[in-house]
């Protein structure tokens, strides 16, 4: 709508839930198309279900789609971690003329680090350097040395790539293979699911076209209420029917299976690697777990501890009264 | 016309404290000076915030009920995060008899009036069952005990593996909760809004839908282990209703009812439809049960005006009656 400046679209942001905010801008979009086909209506045209109402569909269902999608796009995590023989081959082929580049652009950013520090005036004689630049010269040589001999990439470290069967525990690589298929699957159930909404949404807009072509909506809000509430009937039947059930089901059992051996693969990546500091999320759960069974039994014990106490305060009372009235 | 948009959100109308805090879960006390000598607790669904019960002054339950001179007390369930994956629906019903023995203490009575919403009413039934000495009245807004019903949300409840869910995600999120509610009528969701762009002069309109926006969307996850036990105990085997269900090997048995109930049901709610709640109330033995049957949805129940016309007036007026 013409009224929302831009840049009072920040301040609407803030002041709505994220969820409103981009309801609300795509309500206006859609009303703004649905209003286009109306005033066609009203001058008489007939409607046909063309690119105006597949805008619409990606408008109405972008909202529902987009986690799924997210999903779908997060796959490439995993890609990247795959080891491709024909780079690992090519990289092997190439090797001489690759060192020689190497060799060729070492020599080319000493002779630039030279010359800048030359013109520079920085390269100054040793004896006039400060304490603390002698330092932090013998700390850098340090850490050179140490990437010069270990963290050098070379041929046999491309190679270790094509040997990840071989360097993962078996738990490891099946997570991976298990987590790939699961991907596969929930991708072949979430074309079907968005196949059955884009086909459902057809039908209803070839129904209200249908209509709309043999009777005369005399309002807007007319046009737009039974457009409405015909695709709603339609959906119904849809999210209800034996198939759609069957299908949302499964997505959502292989995206979850998915997520969860994607995790496990890391997590056992992780559990597996003697250099890594970090708790895995499976033993933060672990953790969690026998914390809330201990509370549990701290409760527990609390409250028969409780009871004990109240059934001796009641014997002493009683004790009590009986002494008193023995006297 | 965006100034009308910019609503600024202030849920809670009364002031109240929160007494008690325990990990997950708080006890509220509302402020205020009741006459009537029973107490009220609310135990609301974990699955959206409290607030829908006071979120703003017209309809106000708790500013309602405390006008009619009910002291009252609410339980807020909390945001549980990836470490609370491991609290259980017995927690809950422990943290509800901690509240009730509290407020009994305070007030020095011996039974309060327990008002359960959703699935904070589900877990007031069960609780009730386990203590029914405790109990005065209790009050059921939109409850489900029958899970075996033919609305949407079930039907998808029905086809779901909880335990894959929470063995992903830790918890069931929000989020994803939200959007299986508003997918039931994707295109009424795809269009909801015109209504309020195309009123967006009337400032009381855009007001209440931007305050139900607010409460839509602040969804907290639901605790792993408690969403697995709820999606297989109570939605696939339907054991409440069944008389199956038990909570450390105690078992749920419906014939404890037998104090006054009051049931207020909606009948156009997709998430508790009648059904869900009608079994149940023909199966308590309580021979002072009383049904309330609103026109609106499961939230226009407690937040339209026609409900707080027709529906509430009738329901605090039972509520008071037994509140002696």
């Amino acid at each position: 709508m013409e009224e929302i400046r831009r840049n009072q679209l920040i301040e609407l942001f803030k002041a709505l839930p994220k969820e409103s905010f981009e309801l609300l801008l795509r309500n206006i979009t859609i009303r703004e198309k649905l209003e286009d086909l109306w005033k066609e209506h009203a001058a008489g045209k007939k409607l046909g279900y063309g690119e105006r109402f597949e805008a619409l569909f990606e408008e109405v269902f972008r909202f529902f789609f987009r986690p799924l999608e997210i999903t779908l796009r997060g796959f490439r995590q995993l890609r990247f971690l795959m080891p491709i023989p024909e780079i690992v081959e090519s990289i092997e082929g190439q090797w001489e003329l690759i060192n020689t580049w190497k060799e060729f652009l070492d020599s080319l950013f000493s002779h630039l680090t030279l010359m800048t520090e030359l013109s520079l005036g920085i390269t100054t004689p040793p004896v006039v350097k400060s304490f603390l630049d002698s330092f932090r010269e013998s700390w850098r040589q340090r850490l050179d040395l140490y990437y010069k001999h270990y963290l050098f990439v070379d041929i046999e470290e491309i190679r270790l790539y094509a040997d990840y069967p071989f360097i993962l525990t078996k738990k490891t690589s099946q997570y991976l293979m298990d987590a790939l298929d699961e991907w596969e699957q929930f991708t072949e159930y979430y074309m079907e699911f968005k196949d059955m909404i884009r086909s459902t949404y057809r039908e209803a807009i070839k129904e209200f076209v249908d209509l709309a072509n043999k009777q005369r909506f005399n309002t807007f809000k007319e046009f737009r209420n039974r457009f409405i509430e015909l695709s709603n009937q339609k959906f119904d039947t849809l999210l209800r029917s034996k198939r759609y059930l069957e299908v949302q089901g499964k997505m959502v059992s292989h995206l979850m299976d998915y997520l969860y051996r994607t995790r496990r693969f890391f997590e056992e990546m992780f559990e597996n690697n003697p250099l890594n500091p970090f708790a895995t999320v499976g033993n933060a759960d672990e953790a969690h777990k026998r914390i809330m069974e201990l509370r549990r039994k701290v409760k527990e014990l609390e409250r028969r501890i409780e009871e004990l106490e109240s059934k001796k305060e009641i014997k002493e009372t009683k004790a009590k009264k009986s002494g008193g009235e023995k006297k | 016309m965006i100034d009308n948009f910019l609503v600024e959100f202030k849920p809670w109308t009364r002031e109240f404290d929160v007494v008690h805090k325990d990990w997950l879960f708080s006890l509220m006390h509302f402020k205020g000076s009741p006459k009537a000598k029973i107490p009220l607790l609310i135990s609301y669904a974990y699955i959206n915030r409290p607030f829908i019960m006071d979120l703003y002054e017209e309809v106000s339950i708790v500013g309602k009920l405390m006008d009619a001179g009910i002291d009252v007390w609410m339980i807020d369930w909390g945001y549980p995060k990836r470490s609370d994956k491991f609290f259980q629906i017995r927690d809950y019903i422990e943290y509800i008899d901690f509240c009730v023995d509290f407020i009994r203490k305070e007030k020095k009575v011996e039974k309060i009036t327990l008002h359960g919403y959703c699935l904070g009413a589900t877990m007031a039934v069960i609780y009730t069952c386990l203590n029914p000495e405790k109990i005065k009245n209790l009050v059921l807004q939109a409850v489900p005990i029958n899970f075996h019903t033919e609305n949407t949300i079930t039907l998808w409840a029905m086809h779901i593996d909880p335990v894959k869910i929470s063995r992903a995600l830790g918890n069931m999120p929000g989020e994803l909760l939200n959007i299986s509610f508003l997918l039931v009528e994707p295109v009424k969701l795809g269009l909801k809004y015109l209504d309020v762009i195309e009123n967006v002069e009337n400032k009381k309109l855009v007001k209440t839908f931007f305050y139900m926006d607010h409460w839509i969307y602040d969804s907290p996850a639901v605790a792993g282990s408690v969403y697995e036990e709820q999606i297989t105990r109570w939605y696939h085997r339907n054991e409440i209703i069944k008389g199956e269900y038990d909570i450390d090997g105690k078992k749920i048995d419906l014939n404890k009812i037998t104090m006054p109930v009051i049931a207020i049901i909606a009948e156009k709610d997709n998430l508790t439809p009648p059904e869900s709640t009608l079994p149940f109330f023909e199966k308590i033995p309580s021979k002072d049960k009383k049904l309330l049957v609103s026109d609106k949805g499961h939230v226009g129940l407690t937040v339209s005006g026609s409900s707080h016309k027709k529906v509430w007036p009738e329901a605090i007026k039972w509520i008071v009656e037994r509140s002696n």
